[in-house]
């Protein structure tokens, strides 16, 4: 038996073998990170027909509590879904920029909708504007932690809460008037109910700042 | 960092994705060359003991019960100065075929040698004093025995009754080298033969000497030392035997310490294995074996360090909501379908879930091979949880050890 000779065919075999298996797991999971893409984006028109819905409702505005409902449960829907892409394609990705854009006039309008509310029918919604930046690790982090507070408010008070997330760093000319406006000079930061900016480090704190 | 993560993830899969194809292949296209008589050859059975007494009679029993010809067949009991009844209670199993020595206390290699130098057999069989064997095991064997350059013969280990954690860890681990010895054999690769229960030529050891007594692996350094003579080392894989494996972390600890220490002093003693003129030794098996070991380390502590700060960040969070959950944790369609999506999305998972479906294979090819029945689901999934954490750490003092030059002892208690 000669033990020493060299299987060469098989090497060349299995590296082909491998370089094949190689191409296609990266091109099965591209695959599916692809349509799972698609499937999510597809809703950059649900964000143009909300836009346009929301637009209506603030042009044709009624007291009706159900007008708010229905708008706060669409954007419920899409804020999810931009979370998601976040989550899947990094917060920085490029795709999601113009999602986000789009996604910051959206939430705008629901906040003007909201803000009809309380003034024209005595509701009496807490509007929260969260100004966030994933520019570095440590911002992001900061961010995170914060988001997670507001998230668990707003669990505790689905309705009387509404959040607004804005990417700070977005070139978004809506998101830098509301900057502008409320005298943003760094984040991450909360502005609650037009208030001073504000920086909450436990739930309990902000609970307490929304008491008093 | 994530980057460099990433990318050593992508070359350890495709290093794991070479070596399946090229394991596959081999195991294909190359045929076990023909079995020769299973009984042609005299044999001597070496147990070696050291304060063995709980099993010692077990043992002697099972070799004893050896389907094997009664005139070619014997062994022997080399108690290495015990300090318990294992000589006595040896000595109390009455058998026309077994001798039973005592010597001074020199370790497991001194205790074989003495072993092999009064043994009769054209064949030695090093035994574990806590081994049982299959009836059948040694004629398949001796059946591997084919030609005059086969120098020795591994069989198929698996662990007796496991039932600690660490048992049954290392149950799935015993069962998964059996496919991959098998493609060594046919690539004559094997560079270790475990010394609870393998077959070797006695001319080997009155031609290039006994086990070395220097070592504390003296089986890798005898598998190491036939491979550079250019001898074949062959492979029984229905040949199957059963050993009591540690129990306990410590042990197994201290037994891991030890082997993997042995097979650093080993692999430098027989650094000229390695090489493209060593055949698929030196230029696939080997290297792939430090390669492992080394991504192994690198990847696991990077995960650790990596899971450490999201744990400390997840905390940090749920300390700023004063650790009230609420539904975080609730689960509906979407959120799975998402889990589904972002899982097959990366290649990561991907390779991960290909590399547990192939050691799921390697256990059916285990089943048919040494015909167990017992169900492997709990370890196997004990296995794929702790067994590559175990593996780093194992290996990352191994190394700690090499690298300071501190002294390894066998324990102890330590199999193997």
């Amino acid at each position: 038996m000669d033990s020493r000779v060299h299987p060469f065919s098989r090497y060349l075999a299995s590296f082909l073998l491998a370089s094949a298996a190689f191409i296609v797991f990266f091109a099965f999971a591209y695959g599916v990170a692809y349509l799972n893409y698609e499937s999510i984006s597809s809703h950059t028109s649900l964000i143009a027909s909300s836009v346009e819905q929301f637009e209506h409702i603030l042009v044709n505005f009624s007291c009706n509590p159900a007008v708010h409902i229905a708008a706060s449960s669409r954007f419920d829907l899409i804020a999810s879904k931009i979370s998601l892409l976040e989550k899947r394609f990094g917060k920085t990705d490029y795709r999601l920029a113009s999602l986000k854009i789009n996604y910051s006039d959206l939430e705008y309008r629901h906040f003007l909708i909201t803000e009809r509310f309380n003034l024209e029918c005595a509701s009496d919604f807490m509007t929260i504007f969260f100004f966030y930046s994933n520019r570095n690790d440590a911002l992001e982090r900061r961010s995170e932690r914060i988001g997670f507070i507001l998230t668990a408010l707003q669990r505790t008070h689905p309705d009387e809460v509404m959040i607004y997330s804005f990417d700070a760093d977005l070139n978004s000319t809506l998101v830098r008037d509301l900057k502008e406006r409320y005298e943003i000079d760094v984040v991450p930061v909360v502005v609650v109910n037009g208030e001073e900016p504000f920086v909450p480090r436990y739930l309990a704190e902000l609970e307490a700042y929304l008491d008093e | 960092m994530i980057a460099i993560y990433l990318l050593l993830v992508y070359i350890f899969a495709y290093i794991g994705l070479f070596l399946v194809a090229f394991y596959i292949l081999t195991y294909l296209s190359v045929k076990e060359p023909k079995a020769s008589s299973a009984t042609d050859k005299s044999v001597s059975i070496i147990i070696p003991a050291h304060n063995e007494a709980p099993c010692i009679q077990q043992t002697i029993r099972s070799a004893l019960e050896l389907n094997y010809p009664r005139d070619k067949f014997e062994v022997i009991v080399v108690d290495d100065g015990s300090s318990d009844a294992t000589y006595n209670l040896a000595s109390a199993v009455k058998s026309p075929y077994l001798r039973v020595f005592r010597k001074k206390n020199g370790g497991k290699g001194s205790a074989l040698n003495y072993g092999i130098a009064r043994a009769k057999g054209e064949i030695v069989v090093t035994m574990d004093a806590d081994t049982f064997v299959d009836n059948m095991s040694l004629q398949r064997m001796i059946a591997r025995f084919h030609h005059e350059d086969v120098m020795s013969v591994t069989s198929a280990m698996g662990v007796y009754k496991p039932r600690t954690l660490w048992q049954r860890i290392q149950h799935i681990e015993y069962y998964l080298s059996l496919f991959l010895r098998s493609v060594y054999a046919r690539v004559n690769a094997i560079f270790i033969t475990p010394g609870a229960f393998s077959a070797y030529r006695k001319s080997f050891f009155e031609r290039y000497g006994g086990f070395d007594t220097s070592t504390i692996t003296e089986d890798l350094e005898v598998a190491l030392r036939i491979q550079h003579y250019n001898y074949t080392i062959e492979h029984a894989p229905q040949a199957t035997f059963y050993t009591i494996a540690p129990a306990s972390f410590k042990a197994l600890f201290i037994q891991r310490r030890r082997w993997f220490t042995g097979m650093i002093s080993n692999l430098i003693r027989y650094r000229e294995l390695f090489g493209i003129k060593r055949g698929a030794l030196g230029s696939v098996i080997l290297p792939a074996a430090v390669l492992s070991i080394l991504f192994s380390i690198v990847l696991i502590a990077f995960s650790l360090i990596r899971t450490a700060g999201q744990i400390r960040n997840e905390l940090l969070s749920l300390n700023a909501i004063d650790f009230q959950f609420y539904d975080a944790f609730e689960f509906n369609r979407y959120v799975i379908g998402q889990f589904f999506y972002s899982f097959f999305s990366n290649p990561m998972y991907l390779f991960l879930l290909f590399f547990i479906v192939l050691i799921g294979f390697y256990l059916a090819y285990a089943r048919n091979k040494m015909r167990f029945k017992e169900s492997l689901s709990f370890n196997f999934v004990l296995f794929i949880v702790c067994y590559s954490v175990l593996f780093a750490f194992w290996w990352s003092v191994a190394l700690v050890y090499a690298l300071f030059n501190r002294k390894v002892s066998w324990g102890k208690k330590a199999n193997g």
